[in-house]
């Protein structure tokens, strides 16, 4: 069972490092968006991992509130791009 | 045998995350790259959560799994879709290979 652990958490760390990539690249502010929103989930999902692994399960607690602020921040970014255009086509 | 089902839910679901960075990292235009990180990072989301909900055996804990679950699996295409509906206004671009553009079509007339 440690072995599947170990791989686990190597696969999710090696994908949050693989989304920074895309953070740090992202041509547009939309793709940093995105690349942080999967980022978050990657964390919820690093967080399931451990609980199972320590037996901590007020860890996925924690994991739920990671979401539920991810969510909103990516639904302030998404209206915030969306004012930004239309000021734009007003001018 | 739980154990067994609880390493497969683990590492399938972990696989996915992975495949969802990948095709984040590499696939060519945003629309794509929403696409990889709305679907497959849900499903790696859910099955991870199965995992822990299997893993623990207390029914308090099941339970606030397959809320998070239920949750996940409805908040991800709504932001998708807020994200992908401000990219395409703010005129993001499209990949080269992209067959049709119906909105762009029907905004003309």
């Amino acid at each position: 069972m440690t072995i599947v652990f170990i791989i686990v958490e190597i696969m999710l760390a090696v994908a949050i490092a693989i989304t920074f990539i895309r953070l740090m690249l992202g041509p547009t502010m939309v793709n940093r968006v995105v690349a942080l929103d999967l980022m978050a989930i990657l964390v919820v999902g690093m967080m399931a991992s451990e609980a199972v692994r320590s037996g901590e399960h007020a860890l996925l607690d924690v994991a739920v509130v990671v979401g539920i602020t991810a969510f909103i921040g990516t639904v302030a970014f998404a209206v915030l791009i969306d004012r930004d255009t239309g000021d734009k086509q007003d001018d | 045998m739980t154990n067994i089902l609880i390493a497969f839910c683990l590492l399938s679901g972990a696989l996915f995350m992975l495949i969802a960075a990948i095709g984040v990292l590499r696939l060519p235009d945003l629309y794509q790259r929403l696409h990889a990180s709305s679907k497959a990072a849900t499903l790696g989301v859910a099955l991870l959560l199965l995992g822990a909900a299997l893993h623990s055996g207390d029914m308090g804990v099941v339970t606030r799994c397959l809320m998070a679950i239920a949750f996940f699996m409805a908040t991800a295409p709504v932001g998708a879709h807020l994200i992908t509906r401000a990219a395409y206004n703010h005129n993001e671009p499209l990949a080269k290979e992209t067959l049709s553009d119906e909105w762009a079509e029907d905004r003309k007339n």
